[in-house]
């Protein structure tokens, strides 16, 4: 008897406990961001969201990584015309904001994360600068490094050719003394690279370096590109003269990301980025970075952050989902979740306080960028637009064309004729396309006055 | 009432069974080609459609007088088909007429050519990508030992093409083999022992009782190969990216292997060039739609038997 009470106890017991579950259980909003399937963004983002989401129990922000960069943007692009989707916010890169804003596809997060005024005084430039859509702050940057301001350098090779590591190359003759010495070649053929510049991502090289000697390769008045100018002759030849007359690189060599991750080239073009991804996927290899030269003898380099990344949250996300993702955004913005994003990914926070001040770009994993820190608060930052098509003029015309000319198909400036032909042609079709787009205005002699840095 | 309720029966199973299908051919292939061609009409806004601008046929004028690329595409597709099509028909029919020769092992053959039809595309893309790779390459290793010049390949503009329609064709030819030499075997045998008695030879058999016999295979062959060819893009793909981890493309070096499938991905997936790739695919469509029906009317047998 005394058996069966316990048992009827213990059930009625069981039962109260998951009618009090139901009961005073918070119903959570659950908010989901995609980002690309990157080691270095998958890390920072988690980091950010597992100490978001403890101390929110009203939220679950769940992470979607996606494949490559080109196939999440076309997903993206899926989502925003269907105007509905899983994910209420997407990671994309800044050369896609303008277009999303210009679609009227995402929502500006200004005033709800951030106030334009607030993100001006303690924001990098490129946040307010890469949409300058409505006066409004359109996306929430990540940690990021800019795209072109440096070498990504095999270190063990330098060690091997008895080469020291600099923090910064002071001139390109420096750049490419230490480029042949480290290449090395076989039966007259290049077998491993001293420089490779064989990155889509590498005409921002170009462009910088451009504007370093004074050249513009975009009028602000006509709104056009003007490419045959003797500067961007200049440097494209530069660039040219890496594979015929230096051989320093070849293009039986693979891309800059191949070449540096299969040991088949000592240096590169490319992307800071490089350096914790590499860390993570080739442990055995010893990568670092070395700030770029000056392309003139004398300047200080020249360097942009174009190819951003954020977040930006689309149309469609309303109420309490909104709500959600805001916050979130909010705490993404803020130095805490800048310090758990960059403890995976060590790139340049989009927090001015962060990046001047902080230990971490002292001490800490972001010291190899403190010679580019040290660059931009000597007015050597820029931004490259913003352009509507920046995607298709990167990828579809500055980069197969700089690709044929270091194949031979082209000479400097037939290349340069065709860039400037087809960006001019692809300018005008996005106009079209998009009539409301602002105009594009580059400050090539340094920031404004309200953005200095 | 009864006979209505016959006819009633008489379409139901047919509407049944073809029901579904009308309905899967309809959601899924009717309606987005016609939705293409209307996109490929407008200045299309990839993220906001109802954005878009009608602009009648400018995107076909544009792609024939302003983008280089389509011409390139345009060249290469031709270029692919008839090179694709004139090397794996002779070959694969040369092949099949050796294997209905053999007398024991047919099989083993048959299998060992049509094996690389079944392996996928982009791994049989990756395997020659680094046999074609013009430091370590397996080709270029070989071209050394027998003293010959080595080649440059995939990073030739020149040779790209020619480099990705040679692997296609290496992995089509089991396939046309395979067909051939079913159609070979299908012919009825006293139709070549009557030759053989008459005092035919293997070349004047060939010519004046199998190949006639095989015109449905041979029509078949043709048609499928070259509308293949037109849509193809593993190889493509696989093989000729360029530009590595960010943003870079295929078709490679700059856009000189870059074939109309192609630019369709490039343009449309990979950038919001939406109208201009739905302008491209109507392009195919339509060129591939001529073919069939010139290809049909040329090749058809002209009796039967």
């Amino acid at each position: 008897m005394t058996k069966r009470i316990l048992w009827v106890l213990l059930l009625a017991a069981l039962l109260l406990a998951v009618a009090a579950e139901g009961v005073f259980a918070q119903k959570k909003t659950d908010i989901t961001v995609w980002c690309m399937a990157f080691d270095p963004h998958v890390n920072g983002y988690t980091n950010v969201i597992e100490a978001f989401n403890k101390a929110n129990p009203s939220i679950r922000v769940t992470l979607e990584p996606q494949p490559g960069q080109a196939e999440m943007t076309a997903k993206i692009r899926a989502a925003l015309a269907a105007g509905k989707g899983e994910a209420t916010g997407f990671t994309t890169p800044g050369t896609t904001v303008f277009e999303f804003a210009t679609t009227d596809t995402i929502q500006p997060v200004s005033p709800g994360v951030v106030t334009v005024e607030q993100v001006k005084k303690d924001f990098l430039p490129e946040n307010y600068l890469q949409c300058n859509k409505g006066n409004a702050i359109w996306a929430i940057g990540i940690p990021d490094p800019p795209g072109d301001c440096g070498i990504l350098v095999n270190l063990d090779h330098l060690k091997e050719a008895g080469l020291t590591v600099p923090a910064k190359f002071d001139t390109t003759d420096q750049l490419l003394q230490y480029a042949k010495k480290l290449a090395k070649s076989e039966g007259g053929k290049l077998v491993r690279g001293g420089l490779s510049f064989q990155e889509s991502n590498d005409p921002n090289y170009v462009y910088s370096y451009i504007a370093e000697i004074g050249g513009k390769f975009w009028d602000n008045g006509k709104q056009k590109f003007t490419l045959q100018t003797p500067q961007a002759k200049q440097v494209m030849q530069f660039f040219s003269d890496l594979f015929f007359t230096h051989k320093v690189d070849a293009t039986n060599l693979p891309d800059t990301l191949s070449a540096l991750s299969q040991n088949l080239t000592s240096m590169g073009f490319m992307w800071p980025e490089f350096l914790p991804f590499a860390e993570g996927l080739y442990p055995e290899l010893n990568f670092g970075f070395i700030m770029k030269p000056p392309f003139k003898k004398g300047n200080l380099p020249i360097f942009s952050h174009t190819d951003t990344w954020n977040m930006v949250v689309p149309k469609y996300v309303s109420g309490a989902e909104k709500e959600a993702t805001f916050k979130f955004l909010r705490y993404l913005a803020s130095e805490e979740g800048q310090l758990l994003f960059l403890d995976a990914n060590p790139g340049l926070s989009p927090l001015k306080n962060l990046v001047f001040k902080s230990d971490y770009y002292k001490t800490g994993k972001g010291k190899y960028l403190a010679p580019v820190i040290e660059a931009m608060q000597k007015g050597q930052y820029r931004f490259w637009g913003p352009f509507a098509d920046a995607d298709v003029m990167l990828y579809n015309i500055n980069w197969p064309n700089i690709d044929a000319l270091i194949h031979g198909q082209l000479t400097v400036d037939q290349a340069l004729a065709k860039m400037e032909k087809e960006l001019n042609e692809q300018d005008a079709r996005t106009r079209a396309k998009y009539p409301d787009a602002p105009k594009t205005n580059i400050y090539y002699e340094g920031l404004p006055a309200n953005l200095k840095l | 009432m009864a006979k209505s309720f016959l006819i009633k029966r008489k379409y139901l199973f047919p509407l049944m069974v073809l029901g579904p299908l009308l309905v899967w051919y309809v959601l899924f292939m009717y309606y987005p080609t016609v939705y293409s061609i209307w996109a490929s009409l407008h200045l299309w806004v990839a993220d906001n459609p109802a954005k878009s601008t009608f602009v009648g046929l400018k995107n076909y004028l544009d792609m024939f007088t302003i983008d280089p690329r389509f011409k390139k595409s345009l060249a290469n597709t031709f270029i692919y088909v008839l090179t694709k099509t004139a090397l794996v028909i002779p070959i694969g029919l040369v092949i099949a007429l050796l294997f209905e020769r053999l007398r024991r092992g047919t099989k083993v053959y048959i299998l060992a050519v049509f094996l690389p039809a079944l392996c996928s595309a982009t791994a049989v893309g990756i395997l020659f990508t680094y046999l074609f790779q013009p430091s370590f390459g397996l080709f270029n290793a070989v071209l050394k030992t027998i003293g010959l010049p080595t080649q440059p390949f995939l990073t030739d503009a020149k040779q790209a093409i020619f480099c990705v329609i040679a692997t296609d064709a290496w992995q089509y030819m089991g396939f046309t083999t395979l067909i051939f030499f079913t159609g070979l075997m299908n012919i009825p045998y006293h139709f070549v022992e009557a030759a053989r008695v008459d005092g035919a030879r293997a070349w004047r058999t060939f010519f004046s009782i199998k190949l006639p016999i095989m015109g449905h295979t041979l029509a078949f062959l043709v048609v499928y190969t070259v509308i293949n060819a037109f849509q193809f893009f593993d190889f493509v793909f696989v093989m000729t990216q360029s530009g590595g981890g960010t943003g870079g493309a295929s078709g490679g070096p700059g856009y000189s292997s870059s074939v109309l499938s192609l630019m369709v991905y490039n343009e449309g997936m990979l950038r919001p060039n939406v109208d201009k790739a739905t302008a491209v695919a109507t392009i195919i469509l339509a060129i591939v739609l001529i073919l069939t029906i010139v290809q049909y009317r040329i090749l058809r047998p002209k009796w039967e038997y």
